[in-house]
């Protein structure tokens, strides 16, 4: 993780997150009985999902602390202090959009009738804005 | 909201959602097993043996049949039933002679090519399935507008025996997957009543309900055969526990049966 800052108003930032699959238990063999398809085990986390890697990035703009107005009277601008402090955050999840497994399933392609392993991915690039503001 | 906002939406959600591909994985095929499939009723005609071979993952469903095999049954008085190899169908073994009696023992002996297989199984009274019923479902969770039907079943267990029992029920004459394997403990002795909950019964259809009593080796079997297919959030899958002794894995089960039909209004 690294946190670079710009300037007063700007900042960047970037997470790298990695681990190694979990232990998992895949078939070694399928048979039929009962009139159905049933999968064979031979080894019980005898296997590992595949690693897990994402890279997180964003950068932050804080808001000037304070708001410029003019004088109706005498039409001279002046700097007022804003009540509040707020920032805009701009970032983006899994950025270079890899699929991650979230599961890995062994089923039958109706089609072919062949079994394949399915391999579910549920997030690739989220990206998010946030506006937070303390007073 | 104007048409560019929705089209910006489904382009998030087409980036944001979920998705799936079939990828490759290496797995270390496992030697072929022998699977013994080996179902006894008291309807002498339904009596059949399965003999097959536990095939590679990635490869076709047509496993391999074990034909030439020795296949003896014997009862508890030693009375022994030879079954014989279908000409039709290989791997398949039957005799129309044996008619399962209750409170009974049998031994299943199978001799492939000199290895051998045992296993023993008890039958306990017949069960008697005292009727069916249903009831009328119009929509599904309140939406909609179609009629199914919730086929229920009511039967009374033996008090004086331990009993399992496995309800299969068929529609239209087609065996539905998903059975129900039942344990007497919490009933014994008294009526049961059940519907069968993951089935879709439509007008006009023809239910069958198929009520079988075996014992717990067969009751532990079919409850632990659902653990074979594991989805996203089951649990780690495992083989069901088998009877059978030897180096093969499946079934071997004496049954006594009852069934009841229905048919439901169009």
């Amino acid at each position: 993780m690294g946190i670079y800052t710009f300037n007063k108003r700007l900042t960047a930032s970037a997470t790298w997150v990695y681990y190694t699959g979990n232990a998992v238990t895949f078939p070694s063999g399928k048979y039929e009985i009962d009139g159905q398809v049933v999968n064979y085990y031979t080894e019980r986390n005898g296997y590992r999902m595949p690693d897990y890697h994402r890279l997180d990035i964003g950068v932050t703009l804080y808001d000037k602390g304070f708001k410029t107005v003019k004088d109706p009277d005498s039409g001279e601008e002046k700097q007022v202090p804003r009540k509040w402090e707020g920032s805009w955050n701009f970032s983006v999840y899994n950025a270079y959009g890899r699929e991650n497994a979230y599961s890995i399933t062994f089923k039958e392609n109706p089609e072919t009738g062949q079994t394949e392993a399915v391999q579910l991915a549920l997030f690739k690039i989220i990206p998010s804005v946030t506006y937070n503001f303390k007073f | 909201m104007s048409i560019t906002k929705i089209v910006c939406i489904f382009f998030l959600a087409g980036i944001v959602l979920s998705c799936e591909k079939v990828i490759d994985i290496p797995l270390n095929e496992a030697d072929q097993r022998i699977v013994v499939e080996a179902v006894l009723k008291d309807s002498p005609g339904d009596n059949y043996i399965l003999l097959s071979k536990t095939g590679g993952v990635y490869t076709e469903n047509n496993f391999e049949k074990i034909s030439g095999a020795v296949v003896r049954v014997t009862d508890i008085s030693g009375a022994e039933f030879l079954f014989s190899e279908d000409t039709v169908i290989p791997g398949k073994y039957s005799n129309a002679s044996l008619e399962i009696l209750p409170n009974n023992s049998y031994t299943l002996m199978i001799d492939i090519n000199g290895t051998s297989l045992t296993s023993t199984c008890k039958t306990f009274y017949k069960p008697t399935l005292d009727s069916l019923a249903y009831i009328e479902q119009i929509g599904t969770f309140g939406f909609g507008t179609d009629t199914t039907y919730l086929v229920f079943y009511n039967f009374v267990d033996n008090a004086t025996q331990e009993n399992f029992y496995r309800v299969v029920p068929f529609i239209n004459g087609k065996k539905q997957s998903a059975t129900y394997v039942i344990d007497d403990e919490l009933f014994n002795g008294q009526t049961y009543t059940a519907p069968i909950f993951a089935s879709t019964v439509n007008k006009g259809d023809t239910v069958i309900i198929e009520l079988t009593s075996f014992d717990k080796a067969n009751y532990s079997y079919f409850s632990t055969l659902a653990n074979a297919s594991a989805g996203a959030n089951a649990p780690t899958p495992a083989n069901p526990v088998s009877n059978i002794n030897g180096n093969a894995i499946g079934y071997f089960g004496a049954y006594t049966t009852d069934t009841l039909s229905i048919i439901l209004p169009l």
